[in-house]
């Protein structure tokens, strides 16, 4: 009982500290609390006896411990309802929790830097773009979903077949060269509204719901922003869950045996072209459906929004949070999302931030904030993170 | 008609020196530490920009003469080389052990400070700048092309520079260095080769060419930007890619065939203009697709 109390406590403080993160006014009182929430982390980490005693509580009621933070989550917006910008922005870091999965099955998994990932995201949001604003078709929107991953997803094909036999800085260059290419595209094509983009994209209708409208629940006008946020929050577990399935199965074990060491994976059978395959069809397909929620809700697209720094942006999410971590990823994108919003003063320098916290995580802590679990295994089959 | 392929061609000499004085450094990193650096087309980047601030500063008293300009060269030659060992001493050495993609990750983050830097600390650097004409402004006529004397200059720093660092790496006992590190690292480093000053003598080399090809580029193009050191740099891993990489001659040679093919797109393809980036991009993903160790490249077999 002890133990659910200690889980309920420190999830509750999670949430209490992190909204009154989002609410401070000012920088100064933000970054005070910042300061001590590092130190309040740093040194639970360092007392053995604390640490020993919040792993053995997490551990031990991990389902509860599960289900009582996504509740919470589902809570959270609930404290922003006086600021329906504030719920906007957290759908935006929802959304790029998304994306970050999506580039951790090739950047953490296979260690593929993609330095070109935001044109699949922005593949997605252009194919809901063309569809509902630009050609007017009535399709229901969880087909627009879907099609907007599979034109992601044929893209990312596109780019994973000439680039099979290739690692390292020429991946690299080829990602970059391809980000590059298709953000040219988009901008110079008559077709995809050139540099103006796509305006007036209609809202998602789902079950004969629309999300641009604001409902009111026992009096309370709900902003339609919330509405994007529990879809989007839907979606991101449901990704998450697949995220995890598979890094806990046949596939996630051999793209880290890839990762680890191709030659010797192929000596033991693997066929690396397959896995390969499965990494960038997923991963795009991911980026692809965030790319449908991003569309409808910002209701205007432009290439500006799916550029180099974009993708850096991504990398950096997952660079920070932990590779090869659902959770860390999770946090690392929320938390790269949300702080230019925090430091509004200072959002001119977003981008030297993000170079600044590249460098110095990949020379001092290059693991993340959560590391990466040790994979274990029992005597009868499958892989288990502990 | 003539004039036009002439014209044609004297674009693609000097795109290909200026691309060629990126690509060496490329090539030359890749050689002695297994590494592309990304943050070697800011670095390039830097150059025009520190010429353009030391422009704006020295020659306003001493207006333009054949001394002031030389001791641009110099003096932004110097900070650049000076900015070439920070990013090795700082970033990039403390990964010396750590995997391939560390390395990488860190070379994009210190890229994108660079560019960050130059946009939020210069004087207006976010909007692009007209580069001062630092070289005279006759036009010379010759088999009906029209060559202005800034092209001359500029060919004739860029050949003397290449020139230069061949011998260096070639006569020299440091170039020696250089290349037996580049040959087998365990092996130099078994004969006494000083492996930490070697690659730092090469990233004093690269930094010099792809700094002093920044100022030569200001001077081709008359207009600089904080973000033109990102594309730069793309080509020139594209021409030393093209070329074979770990090759320095190869690097020359790629950067005209990429020079080339670009140029050649922007004049004949439809709407070569707007795609012609896209259209280089789509050549040197085709050739890293079908000959990946480039043209004057050693095939590499991989050994467990």
């Amino acid at each position: 009982m002890g133990k659910i109390l200690t889980v309920l406590l420190i999830e509750l403080l999670i949430l209490i500290v992190s909204v009154f993160a989002l609410k401070i006014e000012s920088t100064v009182g933000f970054l005070l609390l910042l300061v001590s929430i590092v130190f309040a982390i740093y040194y639970g980490a360092k007392n053995e006896k604390i640490r020993y005693r919040l792993q053995d509580a997490f551990s031990s009621s991990r389902r509860f411990a599960l289900i009582l933070g996504i509740i919470l989550i589902f809570i959270f917006p609930l404290f922003f309802m006086d600021s329906p910008y504030w719920v906007f922005v957290i759908t935006i870091g929802v959304i790029y929790i998304i994306l970050a999965i999506g580039l951790n099955m090739m950047l953490g998994s296979l260690d593929l830097v993609n330095l070109g990932f935001a044109a699949f995201f922005g593949i997605g949001a252009y194919t809901v773009g063309m569809i509902t604003a630009k050609y007017g078709l009535h399709l229901p929107y969880l087909i627009v979903l879907l099609l907007a991953g599979i034109v992601a997803m044929i893209f990312g094909l596109l780019l994973c077949l000439p680039t099979m036999g290739m690692k390292g800085y020429y991946f690299s260059l080829t990602t970059i060269a391809f980000g590059l290419a298709v953000e040219l595209t988009i901008n110079n094509l008559e077709w995809t509204g050139g540099p103006g983009g796509i305006k007036n994209i209609p809202h998602i209708s789902l079950f004969g719901l629309n999300l641009g409208d604001s409902y009111t629940v026992f009096g309370y006008d709900l902003p339609f922003q919330l509405n994007y946020f529990y879809f989007a929050l839907v979606i991101m577990l449901l990704v998450m869950l697949v995220a995890w399935l598979i890094h806990n199965s046949r596939i996630g074990l051999s793209w880290n045996a890839i990762k680890e060491d191709d030659i010797a994976a192929r000596a033991q059978g693997i066929n690396i072209k397959v896995y390969r395959i499965y990494a960038f069809a997923i991963g795009s397909f991911i980026a692809g459906v965030a790319g449908a929620i991003f569309a409808p809700l910002m209701g205007y697209i432009a290439p500006t929004n799916f550029t180099y720094a974009h993708s850096i942006t991504m990398v950096a999410m997952v660079i920070l949070g932990g590779i090869d971590n659902i959770m860390g990823i999770a946090l690392g994108a929320f938390l790269l999302s949300i702080a230019p919003e925090k430091f509004r003063a200072f959002s001119d320098y977003r981008m030297l931030i993000y170079a600044l916290i590249i460098i110095l995580m990949v020379i001092y802590r290059p693991q993340g904030l959560i590391p990466k679990k040790i994979r274990k295994y029992d005597f009868i089959g499958g892989a288990k993170d502990e | 008609m003539l004039s036009t392929v002439s014209q044609q061609l004297l674009n693609v000499i000097m795109l290909g020196s200026l691309y060629s004085l990126v690509a060496i450094g490329f090539t030359l990193f890749f050689g002695v530490l297994d590494l592309i650096n990304f943050a070697h087309g800011d670095v390039f980047m830097l150059g025009s920009f520190v010429a353009l601030f030391l422009f704006m500063t020295v020659a306003f008293f001493s207006g333009v003469n054949f001394f002031t300009v030389l001791l641009l060269f110099l003096i932004t030659g110097f900070i650049v080389v000076i900015a070439g060992l920070l990013i090795y001493k700082l970033t990039i050495k403390p990964l010396a052990t750590s995997p391939p993609l560390m390395m990488l990750l860190v070379t994009v983050g210190v890229s994108i400070f660079i560019r960050e830097g130059v946009m939020l600390f210069f004087p207006d650097g976010a909007s692009p700048h007209p580069f001062p004409k630092i070289f005279p402004e006759t036009t010379y006529t010759f088999l009906g092309m029209n060559i202005p004397a800034g092209y001359i200059f500029i060919i004739v720093i860029s050949i003397f520079l290449v020139v230069a660092m061949s011998i260096f790496v070639n006569k020299t006992k440091l170039g020696m260095s250089i290349r037996a590190t580049a040959q087998d690292r365990e092996a130099a480093l078994m004969m006494g080769v000083d492996i930490d000053k070697t690659i730092a003598v090469t990233f004093i080399i690269g930094s010099l060419l792809a700094g002093i090809g920044g100022i030569l580029n200001g001077a081709y193009y008359s207009t600089i930007k904080y973000d033109m050191g990102f594309i730069a740099g793309i080509k020139g891993f594209s021409c030393s890619v093209v070329g074979g990489l770990g090759n320095v001659y190869g690097a020359i040679v790629g950067s005209f065939v990429i020079a080339f093919l670009e140029t050649i797109g922007a004049a004949f393809l439809p709407f070569g203009a707007e795609y012609k980036d896209v259209f280089t991009f789509i050549i040197v993903i085709i050739f890293l697709v079908i000959r990946p160790s480039g043209l004057m490249g050693e095939k590499k077999f991989e050994k467990v």
